[in-house]
Order: structure tokens, then C-alpha cells, then sequence
């Protein structure tokens, strides 16, 4: 024992007091009721913790935001420079229905001018609003991955 | 004593249902957890049920571990409340049948009977159940001043104060020897 001990010595001293083992029946003792009383898994394994559902959430969020902007980035840029490939594809095939309509008008093919306007709304999709779906799209994607990652957490 | 990353692995895989993971956490703090419980409760029996009820709570709270104390700070935590409580029904049960009352733990028996264990325990068991409950959770389980304000039910200034005089006391007695010729046990 220190001659004059300070307020430190004694707290050194306590601390001290927790750094020797337990006795050895009272161990045994814990031992033998924790292998008794505790259920082989314990309450919420397996669930991810809120902290780490957040972490996940917050993780996917970014990325699919990205992936939204550059939709409605590239699709009216592509519109700009004409998309050659699939708008030709899709001309070809609605040049064939007007010719088709031509030959035998049905009851359901507009006539004349009528008819060549409907095609050109369908194989030209308005840029603006297909890039509004993507990001619409990209957004419901996100928000359903947060509203997953949030229900797996919660109990 | 692990460090703090080893306990938070170890927690992490017995959240998962790992029960080894769990018993090592056990063996890593069952001596600190006893310290602590022992020197609530002065009573070794008392202090055995309280570790018990801590271990036994802890693996049911496993999943309420939040992550932002240490995982030992959270278990002295959860140990100290098992200790409070057992003081509290120990308390109700004396205050029904006096002749119930336990008596004060044989501390030369409990220990290694050195002088400096034995002047220290005695200096402990002349505190009054405020102040020696207050310094075990600063000093033994390392808990701060906020967290024993909690669990004492205290505002954290007063829990403070506490740890203080306490420790004051303490050091006092340890200068005087001939002070413990005169020490009761608790109450």
C-alpha cells in the first residue's frame, strides 16, 4: 500500500480489483446455467441491425440516383443524334403497318393523314417523357430498395 | 480482456447465433463482471445471482447492442444493473424480515489476504451503499459519470460528486489503518 495514496493510486488500485479472475466454482456455476437457460439462438439472429440496414440503404440510394440522372442525361442526347439502329428498325416495321392500313383501311386504322401521325408517336417516343420514365423508374427502384433493406431491420 | 474490435467481432458473430462466440465474450469479462457485482452487492452468493442475471440478459439483449459504447462498457453496464437490482429485492426483503438481513461478506476469506487487498476491500465496505456503488462503476466497471447517473437514478453531476468524495474517502482510509479496527459491514 502506498504510504500517502492519491486520489489516482486508489483509482489504479480499484481498477485493479477487476483484473483478477473470477473464482473458479463461481465460473463453473455461470457456465453450467448459461449452457442450461440461454436458447441456441439468440433473439433477432440473423437480422441485420438498424445501424447496418441504414448503412445499406443509404449505400444503394446513391448509385440508383446516379443511374436516374444519367437516363435522363443519355436518352435525349441519343434522340439528338438519331439513334440509328433501333428508331430504323422501328420505322421499317411502322412503314409496313402503313401500307398495310393503305391496302385494307379497318375500322380501327384512321384514315389518311391521321393514320401516319399515330405511327409517328409510337416509334418516336417523346425523349423528355422517356427520360422522365427512366428516372421515374430509377426512383421507385430506389425508394422500394430502401423500404426492403428498412423492413428486414425491423423486427 | 479482449480489445474492442475483438469483443465487437465476437458480439457480431453471437448476434448471428454463434454460441462459442458468446461464451468467449463470457470468459473475457467474467472476472471484471464479478468485480463489479461483488462490490455492489457485498455478498458473494448475491454477487454470483447478479452475474448470472447479467451474462443471461445480455445474450437476450444481443440484438439491442447499438454499437456506440464499448462492448465492455455495455456489458459492466447491464452487470451493474443486475447488481442493483439484486441490492433492491435484497433491500425489500430485509425491510420485510429484519432477522433476514445477510450478513457482510467475509472479505479476508473472499480474497488473497494481503494487506493492500485487505486495507482496500475494508475502505470499500466503510463507504456508505451511495458512495462505494458510485466509485465501483466509475473505478471497476469503468463507466462514466453519465452512464452511473443513469443507473443510480442521479443527475450526472451529482454522480460525479459522488465518485469524487468517494474516492477521497477511500484515499483517507488508506492512510489511517487503525481507521478499519472500527469498520461495520454494510448498514
Amino acid at each position: 500500500m502506498t504510504s500517502d495514496p492519491t486520489n489516482d493510486a486508489v483509482r489504479a488500485l480499484l481498477h485493479a480489483l477487476g483484473d483478477e479472475p473470477a473464482p473458479a466454482d463461481v465460473i463453473d456455476r455461470l457456465e453450467r446455467v448459461l449452457a442450461a437457460q440461454l436458447p441456441a439462438v439468440p433473439p433477432g439472429a440473423g437480422r441485420r441491425s438498424p445501424r447496418r440496414a441504414r448503412r445499406i440503404a443509404i449505400g444503394l440510394a446513391g448509385p440508383l440516383v446516379v443511374a436516374g440522372v444519367v437516363a435522363f442525361a443519355v436518352v435525349p442526347r441519343n434522340d439528338r443524334t438519331g439513334v440509328p439502329a433501333l428508331n430504323g428498325a422501328v420505322n421499317a416495321e411502322a412503314a409496313k403497318g402503313s401500307a398495310a392500313a393503305g391496302a385494307a383501311p379497318g375500322p380501327t386504322a384512321p384514315a389518311g393523314g391521321a393514320s401516319s401521325m399515330f405511327d409517328t408517336v409510337t416509334t418516336h417516343p417523346d425523349p423528355t417523357a422517356a427520360a422522365a420514365n427512366g428516372l421515374a423508374a430509377a426512383a421507385r427502384a430506389a425508394y422500394a430498395a430502401v423500404e426492403a433493406a428498412l423492413q428486414h431491420a425491423t423486427p | 480482456m479482449l480489445g474492442q474490435g475483438g469483443d465487437e467481432a465476437l458480439l457480431r458473430r453471437a448476434r448471428r447465433g454463434d454460441r462459442a462466440a458468446f461464451d468467449e465474450l463470457v470468459r473475457a469479462h467474467t472476472g471484471r463482471v464479478y468485480a463489479v457485482t461483488l462490490r455492489i452487492t457485498r455478498n458473494p452468493s448475491d454477487a454470483e445471482d447478479a452475474l448470472q442475471d447479467a451474462f443471461l440478459n445480455a445474450y437476450r439483449a444481443l440484438d439491442r447492442f447499438g454499437g456506440r459504447a464499448k462492448v465492455s462498457t455495455w456489458l459492466y453496464r447491464i452487470a451493474a444493473n443486475a447488481a442493483l437490482d439484486v441490492v433492491a429485492r435484497r433491500r425489500a426483503a430485509v425491510s420485510l424480515d429484519d432477522d433476514a438481513a445477510p450478513q457482510p461478506a467475509a472479505l479476508t476469506d473472499l480474497f488473497a489476504a494481503s494487506a493492500q487487498r485487505q486495507a482496500l476491500e475494508a475502505a470499500l465496505a466503510a463507504l456508505s451503499d451511495e458512495f462505494r456503488e458510485a466509485l465501483v462503476l466509475s473505478d471497476i466497471a469503468g463507466l462514466g459519470t453519465t452512464e452511473i447517473g443513469e443507473l443510480l437514478g442521479i443527475p450526472p453531476g451529482t454522480a460525479k460528486s459522488r465518485v469524487f468524495r468517494a474516492r477521497t474517502q477511500v484515499a483517507e482510509l488508506l492512510r489511517e489503518p487503525s481507521a478499519f479496527d472500527t469498520v461495520e459491514g454494510p448498514r
